[in-house]
Formats: structure tokens, C-alpha cells, sequence
């Protein structure tokens, strides 16, 4: 079960960087993309987390399972295609079932929690580069979807529906805010023989929208912002 | 998870205020965990303090956490719990046997929200120079993430020392259980 | 789909329409396998508890036992009727008395409220409550009148904002975020007369409903001020639904005279997860309440050594002035039951040494190493005996 705490912390650490940054990017040390088949690189795509939702006039969230649907394709086809030009394919990852990689993706969003937090935190053991892993058990996701890396996309984006401006809610008690019309996210990718993050990029913007296929694509592209592949 | 959010935004006070609550503690020398208690760790840890009590992580502390509960007093309670939850937790008494103990923290991580806790395998083990008691455990966050942890304490008089880790059982806690085996292996009163 | 079942269903809702409950009118489910249109705010509600449903099926607390599952969605079904294959039933894993509906057609049976109940009619008035919720889209209702009262809304706002899907643990925790899918009182009056129609429909005997209602009103006399159970923080008090039940019971009570409980079935069902669920309960360290659901469990049940057992520990974690006589009583009960469970053989020991009683401590654990070899706290009552 996920935790409300967590995704509130999520969402903020993502809203955080809205004023200052578009997309934050971090890359792993001496950790190169290798492919143990030249000619056929494939990535995993873990269902991405994406939710669309509507700001009301009165200040309330209201998920859109259409614009959802809608955004969710556009983000599977744009960063598939967006891969296809550099000759890897995108192999989509079936609802998970598996308890071993039902344990990885929850472990995945715990340490990208931890990621996004650390934003904040600076853990010294963590300043000099970054370095954070998921451990080797992800054989398990390689084993079953023969790809080398495993990609992960969490999305938040809101459109405001009224003219009248937002008051986000969550501002009064965690001290930021999600503006009106704003997108957040994260992405990363995983070394499915290490089990290495060897790329996290964070997303805030208050433009783009995953509702139309230009906008879409303009999100895609500052999601993937120096993918290393 | 929940405490995780409240080190958060502790932090953020702590940014606006321009100071880091969050220190390096170095490999190899001895560090004082509270309450006249040290020890030695033999890789470095990132140490934070929150509610007087100290934690050690070197994930952060949604991913792995050493909690160091030292001199709890007969009437307290074995951790800082969020106001809300704080009705009706059973405290430490000073004629609490080991059992007691173990389904005291059995109780005291249900209230911070974990799920299923089970405790096991207890047993005496040494503590630094002193003979204490030890325990398993294994759970689950409410996001679903299963964790496994090892509890050691020492009952010194009237009062209670704790040390508790934490980690995901995928890959964190093998990983870094001897750390923490080493790290109760060092344990010295001043 | 027999016949019966659908007259059943049918009768509930016709009486439910003459007796007016406003909600339920409006939001009454369309026939079953019925989608919202993906445009509609009811879509965005089940896309985002689908994704909690989700999370439930992966979760470590989901009970995957097949019978006892086959026996809770069967009792679901049953009073689900024509919508039984619209519902999706999730036994988990968890202390609390507790079950919920979610607007998309899965429910959710805590094994606290397993362990809770005396019987399957019990279990039938809560399961009958929960689907009515479902049925009458009590969910949807209360988004509505929300999203039409502005102020009320920051915590939609902001679970909304966030995963989305974190309300069930939020829920597991008593955290106020759980606040946006909870149904108002009158959401919960309607579930109450409807879930009753639905069982007593069935045969479930009526008296039974309030029955629930009147140990939940014991238990939260004995919970500390200001801290009501889950279940309770978003219901009537459990007295006036109490009283509400019992005069429901009155009137129909006499349309038959073969009014059925089920004892026997229910315990059948859950026989082999009692020692499981009491240390879940145990595992709470709610003393005082735990002794209230013991005491009961163990009279209603006065073979069971495993309820015994439970009170005995509940006694003996709440450690008060008489506490060790009752506990002790209760482990003696235990160990007098055919299954006599070897725990209580600790649990004496333990208060024994704690009195300063070293013989019968000494006698106590080794009665427990001799019939529980394999305990996983050997090396400590080894310890303990080496003191002695």
C-alpha cells in the first residue's frame, strides 16, 4: 500500500524545485551503459506513475481518468520513439504480480524517495557523488524481460480549470506549494546487472502539458533530460 | 514512513534556518550515541539528530535507520511518536523481562504505522562488554515495502538502552547488517 | 443466480426506496458491469482506487488462503447477488476491526474483524453494510457534495496531489487523510438499513446485527478518551446504531422463525488463523481492549484454549494490580483445553519469576521447552532458568 506521507513528500520534494529549476539531473560515476547484446538493447518501462487531474474553482484535485489515459499514452510512445532514434527498443513490463518485483519497484520508490529528499537532507555520505542502488536482485526484472536497464517515471501534472487562482492546499502544512497548472516528476534508470541508479532526473515545471501530443512531447523530452543511453 | 515525512520537514525548517541537522560520522573513532554511551562504527554514517535521540543512516532514513534509544527512563516511551499517536502507548517499566520488551517495540512500531510486526528469535547477546538481549523482526511499511530488523538492549539499573535497525529485506539488510553487528560489538560506556 | 437472491436484492432496494434515503436514490448502481465514462468524475475516483486495489493485491498483508477466501467473497456474493461478479473481495491481514468498500466494486475484510465476530450472520450484517456503500455509490455521493463545499476540501486537494492511492494506509494508520473516502452519517445510516435488509433477507438473524454494535460499545468504554477505533471515527455512535439495530431486530424478528447464525460454519472458515489473528491483536498493545475481545471470545467459546491463552498475555501486558491473578486463571484455563496451547506455559512462567516465584517460574518454562522444543525464544527461557 502506498503511503499518502510519502507521495505528499514526493510531490513536494518534486514542487520544491519548481522556482528555481526545470529538470535536475544526476548521473552516476563509472557507471557506463553497456549492453550485453549490441543488436538488441532493450529497456524496461516500469508502468509509469502518471496522474492528470483538474483544479477546481474551489481549490480541489479531481483526477481525470481520460486526460490520464491520454497522457499516459503519449508518454509511453514519445519516450519509445525517443529511443528508437538511438536504436533501443521499449519493452513495456506486464501489471506486476511477482512478488520479488513487486518488492523491487516498492524498494525503488523508497530509495527515490530518499533520492528527492536528499535534495534537502545533503547526507554527507552522499555528497561526493551519487550513489545509490536497488542491489543485485534486480536479475529478477533482466531474467523475465531480458533488458538491460529498467526505466521509472512518476508524473503529477495539474491543469487549472477556473480563472480564479489556486490555493494549494498542501502549501499551509509542509511549507511549499503546487502552483496552478503544474508538473512534477521524476525518472530514473537502472542497471539491471548492478542494480546501480546510474541516472535520476527530477521534473518541475509550470508549462507542458501531457493532455496534447506537442506538449507531451515537449514533457517527454525534459523528463529524459541526459538520459546517459 | 511517516517519521521519514517528519524529518523532512524538520529539514526544511532546518534549510530555512540555514543550518544542517544532518552530520558525517566518521569511520574508526568513537562517537557518543547518548547518554554516556559510545561506539565505534568501521564505515562512515550520516547522523541525525531529532527529538534528543540519534539515528544513523546511510540511505536515508525512509531506507535504512539505526535508532539509538539510550537511557529510557521507567514511564517513557521507547520512541518519539507524532502527538496523534501518542494516546494510550505502553511505556517502559523497569520490571520489564526481555519478553516484555520485545512486544513493547512490537506495539511501538504498529503505532508508527507499520504493518504485521512480527518478532523473533530472542535471545541474550552481548552488548559492548555487558550482556544484554536480542530480537528479530520483520514487517512491512504501509507502502507495502517488506523490512527486517534486529533490536539489541541492554537494561543498565532503572533504565534502558536501545539500539534498532532497519532496512528493506531486499538487498539493504544483508547488506548492512554487519555494520550494525559491528557497531554493537564497539558499544562502551564512558 | 438463483431466483431467491435476486427477489432478495430487489426487496432491499425497493424498501430502501420507500423509506427514502435521498443519497441513495440518486446514486443507486447502474446494472452490473457498469463502467463510468472515462470523462466523468467517477472515472477519475475508480482510477484512482484502482490503483489502490492494486496496491492491495501486492501487498505482504493480502490473505491468500483460498478457503477462507472462497468463504468470505462466497458470503459477499451471496448477498451481492446479481452485482457478484462486479465485486472483488480482499481478506487482509490487520488488527482492526475493520472492512471497507470502495467505489469500484473491491472490498476489503480486515481479519481483525474475522477474529471479532461470533458468527457468520455477524459478518454478514458488516459485509451487507459494505456493499450497500458500493451499491449506492455512497463514494461518489460524497465526492460530489465536496467538491460543492469549498473549504472542506484541503485534504482532497492533497491526497489528490500525492500518489493518489496512499488513502488505504493512510486509512491503516487513523491518519485524517482517510477523511476523503469516508461516507457521511447519513451514508452510514442508509448502509446500515440497507446492509440490514440484505442479510435478514438471507436468514441472518436480525438480533445479531445489534450484537456487533453492542461490543463495540464496550470496547470503546474501555479505550483512553479521545482516541475512537477506525471503524467507529466515521460511523454513528456505536450506541444509536445500537438501538437502531435492535428496533430494526423487533419488527422483524417475527416474519420467520428459522432465522440462522452460522456459528458453526464461521468457525470452520476461521479455526486455523485464531492464533494468527489473537497475536495480531495482542500485537497491538492495547491492553484494555484486548482483554474486552478475549474475555468475550473465550465465554462464547469456553473450549478454546487459544482464547484463554490471548486473555491470559492481555492480563499480563497490562501488568495492573490484579492483572496477574486473572492472567494466571486464564493460562491454567488454556492449558485445561484439548488444545492447550504451550505459550501459556511461558506466559505463567514469566509471571512467576516476575513475582519472585522461582519454583513454579522453573517449572513453568520447562513445561514450555517440553512442548514447544522449537520455540524461537529458547536460548532466552534457557537463559531465564539459568538465573532462577
Amino acid at each position: 500500500m502506498r503511503h499518502i506521507w510519502g507521495g505528499i513528500a514526493l510531490c513536494a520534494m518534486c514542487g520544491l524545485l519548481a522556482a528555481c529549476t526545470q529538470t535536475s539531473t544526476k548521473l552516476a560515476e563509472a557507471a557506463p551503459i553497456t549492453w550485453s547484446d549490441q543488436s538488441g538493447k532493450r529497456v524496461i518501462l516500469v508502468d509509469p506513475d502518471v496522474e492528470l487531474s483538474e483544479l477546481t474553482a474551489g481549490g480541489m484535485t479531481e483526477a481525470r481518468a481520460d486526460w490520464t489515459a491520454t497522457g499516459k499514452t503519449f508518454i509511453r510512445d514519445d519516450i519509445a520513439s525517443s529511443l528508437q532514434a538511438k536504436g533501443i527498443s521499449l519493452v513495456s513490463m506486464d501489471a506486476l504480480t511477482d512478488r520479488h518485483e513487486v518488492q523491487l519497484v516498492k524498494l525503488h520508490g523508497a530509495v527515490g524517495l530518499s533520492i528527492l529528499q536528499n535534495a534537502l537532507l545533503n547526507l554527507p555520505t552522499k555528497a561526493k557523488k551519487f550513489d545509490w542502488t536497488l542491489g543485485p536482485g534486480v536479475a529478477a526484472i533482466r531474467d523475465h524481460y531480458h533488458g538491460d536497464y529498467a526505466l521509472f517515471v512518476f508524473v503529477r501534472d495539474s491543469y487549472t480549470t477556473a480563472g480564479r487562482a489556486l490555493v494549494m492546499l498542501g502549501a499551509a502544512m509542509l511549507g511549499v506549494g503546487i502552483q496552478g497548472g503544474q508538473q512534477v516528476g521524476f525518472a530514473s534508470l537502472v542497471d539491471l546487472h548492478t542494480g546501480r541508479i546510474v541516472w535520476f532526473n527530477r521534473l518541475a515545471s509550470s508549462s507542458g502539458s501531457l493532455k496534447e501530443a506537442k506538449g507531451a512531447q515537449a514533457t517527454v523530452q525534459n523528463l529524459l533530460n541526459g538520459i546517459p543511453l | 514512513m511517516k517519521s521519514a515525512v517528519r524529518t523532512v520537514v524538520a529539514c526544511l525548517v532546518f534549510a530555512a534556518a540555514g543550518c544542517a541537522p544532518v552530520t558525517l560520522v566518521d569511520a574508526g573513532r568513537p562517537v557518543d550515541v547518548g547518554d554516556g554511551t559510545s561506539v565505534t562504527p568501521q564505515i562512515a554514517w550520516n547522523q541525525i539528530k531529532s527529538d534528543g535521540r540519534v539515528i544513523w543512516t546511510q540511505n536515508g532514513p525512509n531506507v535504512d535507520r539505526i535508532d539509538f534509544v539510550m537511557g529510557v527512563k521507567p514511564g517513557a516511551p521507547l520512541m518519539a511518536l507524532p502527538a496523534r499517536s501518542r494516546q494510550g502507548v505502553a511505556t517502559y517499566e523497569a520490571s520489564m523481562l526481555p519478553n516484555d520488551i520485545e512486544d513493547l517495540v512490537v506495539g511501538t512500531l504498529q503505532k508508527q504505522g507499520y504493518a504485521n510486526v512480527r518478532a523473533s528469535s530472542l535471545a541474550p547477546c552481548p552488548l559492548g562488554a555487558g550482556q544484554g538481549f536480542c530480537f528479530d523482526l520483520a514487517f512491512a511499511t504501509s507502502d507495502g515495502l517488506e523490512m527486517q530488523g534486529k533490536v539489541a538492549a541492554l537494561k543498565r539499573s532503572e533504565s534502558l538502552d536501545m539500539v534498532e535497525f532497519m532496512a528493506p529485506s531486499e538487498y539493504y539488510y544483508a547488506e548492512l547488517s554487519p555494520a550494525m553487528g559491528r557497531i554493537l560489538a564497539s558499544m562502551a560506556r564512558k | 443466480m438463483t431466483r431467491r437472491r435476486v427477489t432478495a436484492l430487489a426487496a432491499g432496494l425497493c424498501m430502501l426506496a420507500v423509506g427514502g434515503a435521498s443519497a441513495a436514490d440518486r446514486y443507486t448502481m447502474p446494472p452490473p458491469g457498469y463502467h463510468p465514462d472515462l470523462s466523468t468524475d467517477e472515472a477519475g475516483l475508480w482510477m484512482q482506487v484502482d490503483k489502490a486495489e492494486t496496491d492491495i493485491k501486492n501487498s505482504p498483508t493480502l490473505v491468500h488462503d483460498e478457503k477462507l477466501n472462497t468463504y468470505v467473497r462466497g458470503l459477499v456474493c451471496e448477498l451481492a447477488g446479481d452485482f457478484c461478479p462486479s465485486i472483488r473481495v480482499y481478506v487482509v491481514e490487520n488488527p482492526q476491526f475493520n472492512a471497507f468498500a470502495m467505489p469500484n466494486g473491491a472490498v476489503v475484510v480486515y481479519t481483525g474483524l474475522l477474529l471479532q465476530c461470533e458468527n457468520e450472520a455477524q459478518l454478514a450484517f458488516v459485509l451487507g453494510h459494505e456493499i450497500t456503500h458500493y451499491l449506492h455509490r455512497h463514494t461518489l455521493a460524497h465526492l460530489r457534495m465536496m467538491v460543492n463545499t469549498t473549504g472542506f476540501l484541503a485534504v482532497f486537494g492533497l491526497a489528490a496531489a500525492g500518489a493518489g492511492v496512499g488513502f488505504l494506509g493512510a486509512l491503516a494508520n487513523g491518519a485524517g487523510v482517510g477523511a476523503i473516502f469516508r461516507n457521511s452519517r447519513d451514508e452510514e445510516r442508509d448502509a446500515d438499513d440497507n446492509g440490514f435488509r440484505l442479510a435478514t433477507a438471507f436468514g441472518y438473524e436480525p438480533a445479531q446485527a445489534s450484537a456487533i454494535w453492542r461490543f463495540m460499545a464496550d470496547q470503546e468504554g474501555a479505550r483512553p478518551k479521545g482516541s475512537p477505533s477506525l471503524f467507529l471515527a466515521d460511523h454513528p455512535q456505536s450506541k444509536e446504531r445500537m438501538a437502531t439495530m435492535e428496533k430494526a431486530a423487533s419488527v422483524a424478528e417475527p416474519a420467520r422463525n428459522d432465522w440462522k447464525v452460522n456459528a458453526d460454519t464461521f468457525h470452520a472458515a476461521t479455526a486455523g488463523f485464531i492464533a494468527r489473528w489473537s497475536e495480531d491483536e495482542l500485537s497491538l498493545n492495547r491492553p484494555d481492549e484486548s482483554i474486552l475481545i478475549f474475555r468475550r471470545l473465550a465465554a462464547n467459546n469456553p473450549s478454546e484454549g487459544l482464547y484463554r491463552y490471548a486473555l491470559g498475555e492481555s492480563y499480563r501486558r497490562r501488568n495492573g494490580k490484579t492483572d496477574g491473578a486473572a492472567a494466571q486463571e486464564a493460562f491454567r484455563g488454556a492449558l485445561d483445553c484439548p488444545d492447550a496451547p504451550a505459550e501459556s506455559w511461558r506466559g505463567l512462567g514469566l509471571l512467576a519469576m516476575k513475582a519472585g516465584d522461582k519454583v513454579t517460574a522453573r517449572d513453568a518454562f520447562s513445561h514450555y521447552r517440553t512442548a514447544l522444543p522449537g520455540a524461537g525464544d529458547k536460548a532466552m527461557i534457557d537463559f531465564y532458568m539459568s538465573q532462577l
